[in-house]
C-alpha cells in the first residue's frame, strides 16, 4: 500500500513537473507603452509627433488640388467648397466667374503647382490644424505659391484656406522639417514685434495710408504695397479728371488668420484682408469698373456715380521676434476682386 | 607492535579499504550520483520535448469578443506586440460596414470624441486578447466647445459636434490606412515595435454591436526552452560523473594517492619494485592502526616504532623516508576503491616532471639518498640499534618459528619500515624534541644497550638488512636473505657501480665492529645524527669529532630542505599514533602530511635520479677516511 502510494506520488510529481516545465509558449509580452490618456482613453504619446506624415500631406494636397484643378479647368465652382474654403474659395470662385463671364480661361494666377518645395506640419494635437506648404514655381515661371490647408475638426478633412504668391526675393523664416514638426501659433502670440493679430491690423493701416501710416516704420516695403500704390495712383488720375474721389479701406477679417511659429522666434502669419475701394465720380458722371475683372463682375449692373469694388487679399507676413531688430515683412500675397457693385 | 600483530591489522585494513566502500563513497555513488543521473536524463528529455512536441508555436492567434460598442481601439504597442507584422481581423454581425483604420493616437482620440469605445490592451493569454471598456462622456461637454483660435482642447468636442455632418470614417484624411467592408474586414500591419509614433488601430463597427477581433502574428524568433535543459543536463551529467569518481573519495586521500603513485612511478621503473612496494605497504598497513586509506608515512612510522620499539636514529630514518612514502602510498593504493584513481595518479605523475618545482625538489631530494644510505649504515651501528634489539630478537625468534622465508621477508620489510619510521626522527628544526634531548635520549639508549649490543648481532643483521632493504627501495633488490640483501642493497644503492662499492660492504662490516662508520651518518648530511653518535660512546664521539669536518663538508651536499622534510617526519611516530587514535585530526595534519609525502616522494625520486652522484661523493669520503 505504501509502495503504491509512493508510486502514485512519484507519478503525480513527474506529471506536475512535465506540465510545469513543458509546453510553455514563453512569457506573455506586454505593450511597450502602456497606459492611456485617461478620459478619452486613447494613449497620449510622450513625444509630440507631427500631425501628418509627408505622405499624408501629399495625399491631402493631391485631394485638394484634384478638386481645385477640376474646378478651374471646368470653370465651375461646384464641389469646390469640399476642399477649398476661406479666401481661397472666394478668390477661386471669383476667377472662375470672371472666366465664365469673359469666356476665357481662368486667370493663370490660379495655377497651383503640384510639386512642393517645403511643407510645414505642426505637431499640435487639437483642432483646427494647419499645414503650410510652399510649392515650386509654375510652368510659366510664376512665383511660388504658399498654401495654407486647414482642418477645422477631426471629422472634417483638410481644405485649402489660402494661397499667397510669394514675392520675388522674399525670405521666409525657417521651419523644422516635417519629420520633426512645427508648432502652430495663435493670433495673440507674444514676444513679437506685434502680435499676429495686431501685425495684420497695422499692415492694413500701412496699406491704407502708405508711408503716412504710424506703423510704416515697422514694416518693410513689399510688392503688394507697391502694386497698390501704383494702382491707386492710376485710378487717382482718372478720378481727378472727373473731379471725383476715392476711398480705400483695408480690414482684417476676424478669425481669418493662421499662424505658424518659427524656431527663430518669429511667426509666419497668413491673414485675410478685405479691401474695399469706393470710387465716386464727380459732376454727375458714372463711376465705371476700373479693370476687366471688375467689368466681368459688375456685368450689366446699372452704373451710378459711386462704385464699390471689394477685394479679398491674402497676405503672408513674417513677424519677427521683438528683439530681433527686424521689420515685419510681407513675403507673399494674393488679391482678387470678388465683388463690384454700384452704390 | 609486533609482527604478529600486524597481520590482523592488515586484514582489517584490507577489509576496510578494499572490501567495503567508505561512507563518503557510498553516499556519492549510491545516492548522489543516481539522483544527478536521473536529473540529467530528465533535463535532456525535457529539452528534447521542448525542442519538438513542446516547441512554442510560431503562430499566435488571439481573439476577443467585444460587444456593446461602436469603436474599438488597440492600445499603442499592441499591434506589434508579438511581431512587427500582424493581421487584424474583425467580424461583426451588424449589417453596417465595418472599417479598420490605422492612425496616431491623437487622431483617433479626436475622431472618437466623447463616444464610448473598447480598448484592446494586450494579451490576456496566448489565445485571448485583453480588453477594457471605456464609457463615453456626457453630452454636456460637447456643449462647452467654443471653437476658439487656440484650438487644442476644443477639438474633441468639436469633433463630436460635427460627427453627424463630418466626412465618413473611411474618407478621413487622418488615417494612415483604412479598410472597410461589410461584415468582416482584415488589415495587415507592419509596425516596428520600437517606433515612437507607432500607429494604433481603430475599428468602426458603424453602430453599436458585437464583433470578434482577432490578432494574428507569426513569431520570427521563438523562445528556446530546449537549450537551458540541455545545458543543465550536461552539467548534471558531468557532476554525476565527478561524484561517482573524484568526489567519492576524500580530497586528502586523493592527493596522497596521487603523490604516492607519482612517487612509485618515478622511482620504481620495474615490476619487481612495484611488487616490493606493495608487499611493504601491506606489511606496513598490517602493523599499524592506520585507517584503511593508509596514511603513508604515518603507517610506516608507526610500524617502525612498533617493530623495533625505539627510534633507530635520524640518519637511518632518512633512508626509509621514500620507502615509507612509497609503501604508504602503495597501501593506500591497495585500499583504493576506485580504479580511476590510478589513472588520475598516473596522469599527475606524468605531468609532475613538468612542474616548476621539480628542479628544486630534485636538488633538495638529492641528499636524501645520502641520508638513506647513512641511515642504512646507521642501522648497522650497534649502539643505536640496541634498544630495539630486544624487540628484534623477539621478532626474530617469532619469525624463526614461523619460517625463515617469512622472517626474511618480514625483516626486510621491517628494515624498510624502520628506515621509514625513523626518517621522521632525523629532523630537528621543527621537532618538539630538542637536539639536546634527542642526544640525551640516544646516549641513554647507548648506555642501556652496552651489553646487549653484541648479543643482538642477529638483530643487527636484521637491522642492516632492513636498512639495505630500504636502499632497495631505490635499487629494487629483493630481500631474499639478510646478508646478500645487505650487499645487494649496497649494490642496488649504486655503490657497486663505483669503486667504493666494496668499501661499502666493508664499511658495513666495520659498522658492526666499530662505530667509526657512524661518521657516514654524518656524511649523510645530518649533523644531529653525528652529534647523537658522538654521545653514544667515546669511540663514536672521537670518530664523530674527527668526522665532524666531513660532516661539515657534507653539509654542502646535504640539503637543509631535505633535513627539514625529514624533520617533519620526525614526529611521524606520534603523528601516526594521532592518526590512529584521532582520525579526525588527520585532516588538520593533512597539509603537513602532504608535504611530507611530497618530500618522501622526492627523496625517492632523488634516490633514483641522483643516486650515482651522491654515491660517488660518499665513496670518495670513505676512501679518504681509509
Amino acid at each position: 500500500m505504501t509502495a503504491r502510494t509512493t508510486r502514485i506520488a512519484a507519478a503525480m510529481l513527474a506529471l506536475a513537473t512535465c506540465l510545469t516545465l513543458g509546453g510553455c509558449e514563453g512569457q506573455l509580452p506586454a505593450p511597450a507603452t502602456a497606459g492611456s490618456s485617461g478620459d478619452t482613453g486613447t494613449t497620449a504619446t510622450a513625444k509630440a509627433t507631427p500631425d501628418l506624415t509627408e505622405d499624408q500631406e501629399a495625399a491631402i494636397r493631391k485631394s485638394i488640388l484634384d478638386v481645385y484643378d477640376a474646378a478651374i479647368a471646368n470653370k465651375t465652382t461646384d464641389g469646390l467648397d469640399a476642399r477649398v474654403t476661406g479666401p481661397a474659395l472666394d478668390i477661386a470662385s471669383s476667377r472662375i466667374l470672371i472666366a465664365q463671364r469673359n469666356n476665357t480661361d481662368v486667370d493663370r494666377l490660379s495655377v497651383i503647382p503640384d510639386d512642393i518645395a517645403q511643407t510645414v506640419i505642426p505637431t499640435d494635437s487639437g483642432w483646427p490644424r494647419d499645414v503650410v506648404t510652399i510649392t515650386t514655381t509654375t510652368e510659366d515661371q510664376q512665383s511660388k505659391r504658399l498654401l495654407v490647408m486647414t482642418q477645422t475638426d477631426a471629422h472634417a478633412n483638410y481644405k485649402l484656406w489660402g494661397v499667397a504668391r510669394l514675392f520675388s526675393g522674399a525670405q521666409l523664416p525657417s521651419f523644422n522639417i516635417p519629420s520633426i514638426g512645427a508648432q502652430m501659433g495663435t493670433a495673440k502670440d507674444e514676444g513679437l514685434i506685434a502680435t499676429p493679430e495686431e501685425a495684420v491690423r497695422q499692415y492694413a493701416d500701412v496699406l491704407a495710408n502708405g508711408t503716412a501710416s504710424q506703423y510704416a516704420a515697422d514694416f518693410a516695403d513689399d510688392q503688394l504695397r507697391q502694386a497698390l500704390v501704383q494702382e491707386t495712383q492710376n485710378v487717382q488720375q482718372g478720378i481727378e479728371r472727373n473731379h471725383g474721389t476715392q476711398q480705400q479701406t483695408f480690414t482684417p477679417v476676424d478669425g481669418a488668420i493662421h499662424v505658424m511659429r518659427s524656431p527663430d522666434g518669429g511667426d509666419l502669419v497668413v491673414a485675410q484682408l478685405t479691401h474695399e475701394w469706393v470710387r465716386q465720380a464727380g459732376e454727375g458722371r458714372e463711376s465705371q469698373p476700373a479693370s476687366d475683372d471688375e467689368k466681368a463682375l459688375f456685368g450689366d449692373t446699372q452704373a451710378t456715380s459711386t462704385l464699390k469694388a471689394t477685394r479679398t487679399i491674402v497676405v503672408a507676413l513674417y513677424v519677427p521676434a521683438k528683439d530681433s531688430g527686424k521689420q515685419i515683412t510681407a513675403v507673399g500675397a494674393d488679391r482678387q476682386v470678388v465683388k463690384v457693385e454700384a452704390l | 607492535m609486533s609482527v604478529n600483530e600486524q597481520e590482523p591489522r592488515q586484514d582489517q585494513a584490507n577489509a576496510t579499504g578494499e572490501g567495503n566502500p567508505s561512507r563518503r563513497a557510498w553516499i556519492m555513488r549510491g545516492l548522489v550520483t543516481p539522483i544527478l543521473g536521473m536529473l540529467a536524463v530528465a533535463s535532456i528529455v525535457l529539452g528534447a520535448l521542448n525542442a519538438t512536441i513542446w516547441k512554442p508555436s510560431s503562430v499566435i492567434d488571439a481573439t476577443a469578443h467585444i460587444g456593446g460598442t461602436r469603436y474599438i481601439v488597440t492600445d499603442p504597442g499592441v499591434l506589434p506586440l508579438v511581431d512587427a507584422k500582424a493581421t487584424l481581423t474583425v467580424k461583426s454581425d451588424a449589417a453596417d460596414q465595418v472599417c479598420v483604420a490605422l492612425a496616431a493616437g491623437k487622431d483617433i482620440n479626436g475622431w472618437i470624441g466623447d463616444d464610448g469605445y473598447t480598448r484592446v490592451t494586450g494579451l490576456e493569454s496566448w489565445t485571448a486578447l485583453s480588453t477594457q471598456k471605456q464609457a463615453g462622456k456626457s453630452g454636456d461637454a460637447a456643449d462647452s466647445a467654443d471653437g476658439g483660435a487656440d484650438g487644442g482642447d476644443t477639438g474633441d468636442t468639436a469633433a463630436t459636434d460635427t460627427a453627424a455632418t463630418g466626412v465618413a470614417f473611411k474618407d478621413s484624411d487622418m488615417w494612415d490606412d483604412v479598410t472597410c467592408d461589410a461584415g468582416s474586414v482584415t488589415m495587415t500591419t507592419d509596425i516596428a515595435a520600437d517606433a515612437t509614433d507607432a500607429p494604433m488601430a481603430i475599428i468602426d463597427l458603424g453602430a453599436e454591436g458585437d464583433a470578434d477581433v482577432t490578432l494574428h502574428w507569426v513569431r520570427q524568433t521563438l523562445p528556446d526552452f530546449a537549450m537551458p535543459f540541455y545545458f543543465a543536463g550536461g552539467l548534471l551529467a558531468v557532476t554525476a560523473v565527478l561524484t561517482a569518481s573524484v568526489f567519492a573519495m576524500p580530497p586528502h586521500k586523493r592527493r596522497k594517492k596521487i603523490k604516492a603513485v607519482a612517487a612509485a612511478v618515478g622511482i620504481g621503473g620495474g615490476a619487481d619494485d612495484e611488487a616490493a612496494f606493495r608487499a611493504a605497504a601491506r606489511r606496513g598497513d598490517g602493523s599499524t592502526d592506520g585507517s584503511a586509506d593508509g596514511s603513508a608515512r604515518a603507517d610506516a612510522a608507526g610500524t617502525a616504532a612498533g617493530t623495533l620499539g625505539t627510534a633507530v636514529g635520524a640518519a637511518g630514518a632518512l633512508a626509509g623516508a621514500a620507502d615509507a612514502a612509497a609503501s604508504g602510498a602503495t597501501a593506500a593504493e591497495a585500499a583504493e576503491e576506485v580504479t580511476i584513481r590510478e589513472a588520475l595518479a598516473g596522469t599527475f605523475a606524468s605531468l609532475k616532471p613538468s612542474f616548476g618545482r621539480r628542479k628544486r625538489r630534485r636538488h633538495a631530494a638529492g641528499h636524501a639518498p645520502a641520508a638513506g644510505r647513512s641511515g642504512a649504515e646507521d642501522n648497522g651501528q650497534p649502539t643505536i640499534v640496541d634498544p630495539r634489539a630486544r624487540n628484534i630478537v623477539a621478532d626474530t625468534a617469532a619469525a624463526a618459528a614461523s619460517g625463515s622465508d617469512a622472517a626474511s621477508s618480514g625483516n626486510a620489510t621491517t628494515g624498510r619500515e624502520v628506515a621509514g619510521g625513523s626518517t621522521g626522527d632525523t629532523g630537528t628544526e621543527t621537532s618538539v624534541i630538542t637536539a639536546e634531548e634527542l642526544q640525551a635520549y640516544f646516549a641513554r639508549l647507548a648506555q642501556e644497550s652496552a651489553g646487549a649490543a653484541v648479543s643482538g648481532s642477529t638483530g643487527y643483521s636484521t637491522g642492516l638488512t632492513g636498512s639495505a632493504g630500504s636502499d632497495d627501495t631505490a635499487g629494487g633488490s629483493e630481500p631474499s636473505s639478510f646478508a646478500p640483501a645487505a650487499t645487494g642493497a649496497a649494490t642496488d644503492d649504486g655503490f657497486i657501480e663505483e669503486p667504493g662499492s666494496t668499501d661499502n660492504a666493508d664499511r658495513i662490516v666495520e659498522t658492526a665492529d666499530d662505530v667509526t662508520d657512524t661518521a657516514d651518518v654524518d656524511e649523510s648530511g645530518d649533523i644531529s645524527d653525528g652529534d647523537e653518535a658522538t654521545e653514544s660512546s667515546d669511540d663514536v664521539e672521537s670518530v664523530a669529532t674527527d668526522d665532524r669536518g666531513d660532516s661539515a663538508d657534507e653539509m654542502d651536499e646535504s640539503s637543509d630542505e631535505s633535513d627539514g622534510d625529514e624533520l617533519a617526519e620526525s614526529d611521524e611516530p606520534s603523528g601516526s599514533a594521532e592518526s590512529d587514535g584521532e582520525p579526525d585530526e588527520s585532516n588538520g595534519d593533512e597539509s603537513d602530511e602532504t608535504d611530507d609525502v611530497e618530500s618522501d616522494v622526492e627523496t625517492a625520486e632523488s634516490d633514483g635520479d641522483d643516486a650515482s652522484n651522491d654515491d660517488n661523493a660518499q665513496n670518495d669520503d670513505e676512501e679518504d677516511r681509509r
